[in-house]
């Protein structure tokens, strides 16, 4: 039942002489999550922009349900959804104008934009100009827009940074939901309860370079059943 | 599709961004100071008039400079914003991004001088101030010759500056060269060259200046090509042969085409190069 | 004079029947033609009168003169001349002696139309020239030429396609009025004469209307000279080398150049009106005009002039000039001046006339102000204008109504479209 979704061979990532990303590799099956824990500097957004195809690897490559970024970026685009950390959308637009917008870049229909906004609670702002959200709503449209299209695979960067805590456990549970309809996801969080409550595997990175990784039941045992923060402290201080 | 998409929402941002009102205003006060002109005696053999030239002067000093400000910022600002960081993500090319950027902008700044031609144009018609239709036409084919070839100069200005500050001081540094300087400058280049090289030199140079290209050929054709004097004389009547006409029209789409063309180029190159 | 008798493909009784009727007539006569087609040449040397009855046609094929007046007092009236000709240094008409009146005659002329050649008291009147269309202006010759031939009266012709409208060279005190000159190289051309009066004319689409050079005492008042623009060298009025001439009350609109002033002293220049040229006018080495009361209005350019800062140039009307008054006299106490530094350039360098009204080049003669003490200067120029301007006609123009207003409605479909929030699903 379970096929794999993205597959990731030896990515690397260096600037100039600067390795931001060390060599790494990993695998994701349909139904699965993932997240890239580690602090700032870390290596997580650069990993997830790679694979959304916005910043090309300098070694390695990622595949998407078969399919690379270079032979068919289109067909690669379409497999995928992407929620950034830094961004600053066009302001004067309304919510339900931006997320229309987005929609029919996506090819997706109008009506398929309701039940997104509904489903991260928007729908009482969405015609109110996208700068007059907090933080927290702008996060929750970022989420939205890339959940747009029902794409095999979301790359999720912070989702939850500024989120509130009942967003927070929201967010936990939309994605827990879209596992269940079989999406894959892999995020970047610095914050590892989110992780623990979230995730089947977990990857933490220190300065470009995968301390751990594994699925998180067996780390659980690994570690004798510690947090997550307590693991990454334990590696952080060994590393 | 997807260009369409864009330009669409290009409109929508255009008319919610102050700065398109602030041009709106500035051109409205602009184009209605042709009511004001006075314009004489009108003869039927040439719409090249004290109204035309000076409107064309006027236009000349303000509408390639809205353009390219319009223009370059926001497409840089795109980049700047990380706007395009997202939508690079999305099944889109930036063959269509470019081209929907570029018309929407288009229609927008073609709508902000519609409204100043058409407000001035109603008070005329009803004023009977002597504005006649063939003018206001020719000048509204000039300015949207000027937004043409002004925005796909434009939109690579955007694409080749790396935030909004370099966009701002390019934009206005190519329009200081292209619109202020571009006499002066060529007359102190060419007084060092041979004397009979000057005007082949400046007969060439024309063609590079989107602005002087608008100028000259709009005034050629407004019947006021005579007024570049006897040295031009077998220049200008090349150019009102049919074939004169296709060659222009071919080196105004040249310019749109490969502006336009380079920006995408230029574009895709920095696609996966943050 | 020698003269050609060439055969043509008039009937044999037509060749000769007119010459034979003139060399039959005594002095005095008055002979009145029947109408037909007649063979030139003619040749008049006997005080007579020939008038046209219908439709009377001289024609000449390859001619030197076709209708030649060898005598004094000699009349011509309603006749039709035909000249075909390949050489365009061939005459329709040749008058030579005094006191002739050649009026109504229709000329058709592959050469020259009209020509005196030391006549004079003549008076040429209400006569059709026209030339031949389909040459080149090079190729053709002059409607009416004078040489040498003084105190004649040319009034009331139409001239069309020919070299020079109306030509007079070295000769004096002849009265030119209310003639018209199209399509033709010069309107009227004056060279070394003294005395001419040039009044009441229309030029119009010619390269220059009136070409007034090296006369003593013109008196150029109440034409008009329009729409000479179809040439890089045309002009309305040209004024060379001219001395103590009167121009005056002529109308000079839409040409390239309105008046070109060069080389000329101690003219005057008054209560013309200069509207709609490319440039007003233009001066080079004109000194001691008194230049007033002109009225130069809707020109792209006033005024150019270089070495003509010692010209009495006062109250003429300029709408480009910012004029202030303090005084309330009506007069600017800010003088008008003409920057030269364009005219300068380009007369260096003709090249650079391709930045006539460049942005750049108007920016720059605005932060260029250089020594103004060598410019032409209006000392007092008028607020108000002189004269009444002969507006056209500017009726509602339904075209301008309808295509302002698509404009607009555009305009207002594109920002509600932009600026309106839909709030509907």
């Amino acid at each position: 039942m379970s096929e794999r979704i993205l597959k990731v061979k030896g990515l690397e990532k260096k600037y100039q002489s600067k390795t931001v990303v060390y060599p790494i590799d990993f695998q994701l099956n349909s139904g699965e999550i993932l997240a890239l824990c580690g602090g700032n500097g870390a290596g997580k957004s650069t990993i997830l922009k790679m694979i959304a195809g916005i910043v090309e690897p300098s070694q390695g490559n990622i595949t998407i349900d078969g399919i690379t970024w270079d032979k068919n970026r289109r067909d690669y685009a379409r497999k995928i959804g992407y929620m950034p950390d830094h961004f600053s959308l066009d302001a004067s637009l309304s919510v339900r104008e931006l997320l229309n917008y987005y929609a029919q870049l996506k090819k997706v229909p109008k009506e398929e934009t309701a039940g997104i906004l509904d489903r991260v609670g928007l729908t009482d702002v969405q015609d109110e100009p996208f700068d007059s959200l907090s933080k927290g709503m702008r996060q929750r449209f970022m989420f939205a827009q890339a959940m747009l299209g029902s794409p095999q695979l979301l790359i999720l960067d912070e989702p939850t940074n500024g989120l509130d805590p009942y967003w927070m456990k929201s967010f936990v549970e939309i994605i827990q939901e879209l596992k269940k309809e079989n999406q894959s996801i892999i995020f970047s969080t610095h914050q590892l309860d989110i992780a623990e409550s979230a995730a089947d595997q977990v990857i933490f990175l220190h300065e470009g370079q995968v301390l751990e990784s594994g699925e998180l039941d067996r780390l659980k045992q690994k570690y004798n059943h510690m947090s997550l923060q307590q693991m990454f402290s334990r590696l952080f201080f060994r590393a | 599709m997807d260009a369409l998409t864009i330009m669409k929402n290009e409109i929508k941002l255009g008319f919610r961004n102050p700065w398109a009102y602030s041009f709106l205003g500035i051109f409205t006060l602009l184009s209605l100071s042709m009511l004001i002109i006075q314009s004489g005696p009108v003869s039927d053999l040439n719409q090249y008039t004290k109204t035309t030239g000076t409107l064309m002067n006027l236009i000349l000093y303000l509408l390639p400079l809205m353009t390219l400000l319009l223009g370059a910022l926001s497409i840089t600002s795109e980049k700047e914003d990380g706007r395009w960081h997202l939508l690079s993500t999305y099944p889109l090319s930036s063959f269509s991004f470019i081209i929907g950027k570029y018309a929407g902008m288009f229609i927008v700044l073609t709508a902000i001088i519609s409204f100043g031609f058409g407000l001035s144009g109603l008070i005329g018609s009803f004023l009977g101030q002597g504005l006649s239709l063939e003018t206001l036409l020719w000048i509204f084919v000039f300015s949207m010759m000027l937004i043409l070839l002004f925005l796909g100069l434009a939109v690579w200005i955007g694409a080749a500056s790396k935030n909004r500050w370099q966009a701002l001081t390019i934009s206005v540094g190519v329009w200081f060269l292209l619109v202020l300087a571009w006499p002066i400058l060529l007359i102190a280049v060419l007084s060092l060259f041979p004397y009979a090289s000057i005007q082949p030199t400046l007969e060439i140079l024309v063609f590079f200046n989107p602005a002087e290209l608008v100028r000259i050929f709009v005034t050629l054709y407004l019947g006021g090509g005579h007024i570049f004097g006897p040295a031009y004389y077998e220049w200008i009547e090349w150019f009102h042969q049919p074939f004169g006409v296709l060659f222009l029209v071919a080196v105004s789409m040249l310019w749109v085409l490969g502006s336009v063309g380079l920006t995408i180029w230029k574009w895709e190159r920095k696609r996966r190069h943050v | 004079m020698y003269l050609l008798l060439l055969p043509v493909d008039g009937s044999a009784e037509g060749q000769n029947e007119l010459q034979r009727m003139i060399d039959e007539a005594t002095p005095g006569d008055v002979l009145t033609i029947p109408s037909g087609h007649y063979t030139g040449p003619i040749v008049i040397s006997k005080p007579i009168t020939l008038k046209g009855n219908g439709e009377v046609v001289v024609q000449g094929n390859n001619l030197d003169v076709v209708v030649y007046i060898a005598a004094d007092q000699v009349t011509l009236e309603g006749l039709t001349i035909e000249h075909q000709s390949k050489d365009k240094d061939t005459m329709a008409v040749l008058v030579e002696g005094d006191g002739h009146q050649l009026t109504g005659l229709t000329v058709q002329t592959d050469g020259y139309g009209i020509v005196l050649r030391d006549a004079h008291q003549s008076e040429i009147t209400k006569n059709t020239i026209k030339g031949n269309a389909e040459n080149e202006r090079k190729d053709r010759q002059n409607g009416i030429d004078l040489f040498g031939s003084h105190d004649n009266v040319i009034k009331g012709n139409d001239i069309s396609y020919v070299h020079d409208g109306v030509y007079l060279e070295r000769s004096e005190d002849n009265d030119i009025t209310d003639n018209t000159v199209t399509h033709s190289r010069y309107g009227y051309h004056l060279m070394f004469t003294e005395g001419t009066r040039l009044t009441e004319n229309i030029s119009e689409q010619n390269v220059t209307g009136a070409m007034v050079m090296g006369t003593r005492g013109t008196v150029v008042s109440h034409n008009q000279f329009r729409k000479q623009l179809k040439h890089v060298f045309a002009q309305g009025l040209l004024l060379y080398d001219v001395l103590h001439a009167e121009v005056h009350h002529n109308h000079i609109h839409a040409n390239l150049v309105g008046i070109f002033i060069q080389d000329s002293q101690e003219n005057k220049i008054y209560q013309n009106e200069v509207a709609a040229n490319y440039i007003g006018v233009q001066m080079l080495n004109a000194k001691d005009n008194h230049i007033y009361e002109n009225q130069f209005v809707a020109n792209v350019v006033s005024a150019q002039a270089q070495h003509s800062s010692n010209n009495q140039v006062k109250e003429n009307y300029w709408d480009n000039h910012m004029g202030l008054d303090l005084d309330g006299d009506e007069r600017s106490d800010i003088p008008y001046r003409a920057d030269p530094f364009f005219y300068t350039i380009v007369k260096d360098t003709p090249a650079f006339q391709i930045f006539f009204q460049a942005p750049g080049m108007t920016f720059l003669e605005n932060i260029l102000k250089s020594d103004t003490s060598l410019w032409l200067e209006d000392a007092a120029p008028r607020k108000h204008p002189v004269l009444d301007m002969d507006e056209s006609s500017q009726s509602v123009s339904i075209g301008l109504l309808a295509f302002s207003a698509l404009l607009l409605l555009f305009s207002m479909y594109i920002i509600y479209y932009g600026g309106k929030r839909k709030n509907e699903t």
